[in-house]
């Protein structure tokens, strides 16, 4: 028991309980990635120093969970459950961002200076993503990994770029 | 006497290649995902790194970079039964049983797949709309260069060797 709750807040408890709801809902996609797939990052060999960067960041997380849908009705009543629901869990909001086309906030799961969980909600009129990002993660290499993966939804992550600086000192 | 013995050395040399090589094609586990698949293709492919080498029509060297370590692919679109009863699922538990883990999945929504690996084999399913496509891979894969190749795909650079139909590619490569 004790390790299955070890694995879940591995995993992240918020992004697992709503892989767990939505999964026999087919307006949702539900992409994961597991360690062993990034540990496979670590087996290359890099070719310049930003490939070097790249991969150093890549090869310490543990696992990246997406669930997005891009024409859902109820698309804004998920968004603020969703924040409710990651704001309840104990997360510490890191940046949110409020626009006219969407809403965005990004939140942490940090103990002694190490960061174990970034979570991204977005949400728009008719679209929403949660994205988990586990394992050890540096804020540096957030945009580096959302720049190089190209994953969808995970360029949402770059526009924290642009805030980094401030955000780390903040932090 | 040296001679003789720097010959034999060769020699036990190039038989112990020779028949490493026939223990890697021994141990290379390939035969469920064709027990499955060959009662259920529509088309199968069987690409080798000159042959893989064939699809990348603009030259992009990401791909040459991608495809450098594979030493086998085998492509297989299944039939309509196969998508209509999902048994695919079954060719995953299959390889489950084998220690095979799981690597990257997607589900719900347009797109689905399921890629699971064990040492330097690969083995996958991949569902898009009415298409299911299953596939093994042996050898090494340059993942950092996946990203790039997503774009370059979307972008025409070169044949999706999971996404072709035979009047857009030589027939040579189909593997009968």
């Amino acid at each position: 028991m004790m390790f299955l709750s070890m694995a879940i807040m591995a995993q992240g408890p918020v992004i697992t309980k709503y892989f767990n709801d939505l999964e026999d809902n087919e307006n949702y996609t539900k992409v994961s990635v597991s360690q062993k797939m990034f540990s496979m990052f670590t087996e290359l060999e890099a070719g310049s120093d930003a490939e070097n960067e790249f991969l150093e960041a890549v090869s310490k997380l543990k696992g990246l969970k997406i669930i997005a849908a891009d024409s859902v009705a109820d698309a804004a009543k998920m968004y603020k459950k969703a924040v409710a629901d990651v704001n309840k869990a104990g997360y510490e909001e890191l940046m949110s961002v409020k626009d006219a086309e969407e809403n965005m906030q990004f939140s942490i799961i940090e103990k002694d200076g190490i960061i174990s969980e970034l979570l991204m909600v977005v949400g728009g009129n008719k679209s929403f993503v949660m994205l988990s990002l586990y394992g050890e993660i540096d804020l540096k290499n957030i945009s580096k990994i959302a720049q190089e993966m190209r994953v969808e939804g995970l360029e949402n992550l770059g526009k924290m770029h642009d805030d980094h600086d401030k955000e780390h000192d903040t932090y | 006497m040296v001679k003789c013995t720097m010959t034999m050395t060769r020699n036990t040399i190039l038989i112990s290649f020779i028949l490493l090589l026939g223990f890697q094609n021994l141990f290379a586990q390939e035969q469920p995902l064709k027990d499955f698949a060959e009662e259920r293709r529509e088309n199968k492919f069987c690409f080798y790194p000159s042959t893989l080498r064939m699809v990348n029509l603009a030259n992009n060297p990401d791909f040459d970079d991608l495809v450098n370590g594979i030493e086998k692919l085998l492509i297989y679109s299944l039939d309509s039964t196969a998508r209509a009863d999902k048994t695919y699922k079954d060719l995953i538990a299959t390889y489950e049983e084998l220690d095979y883990e799981e690597l990257a999945s997607a589900y719900g929504g347009k797109l689905n797949f399921y890629i699971y690996g064990k040492d330097k084999e690969y083995i996958g399913i991949i569902r898009q709309e009415d298409l299911v496509t299953a596939f093994y891979m042996r050898g090494q894969i340059a993942m950092n260069k996946l990203p790039q190749l997503m774009q370059s795909m979307s972008e025409g650079d070169f044949i999706n060797p999971f996404d072709f139909n035979l009047d857009d590619f030589g027939k040579n490569t189909q593997d009968q």
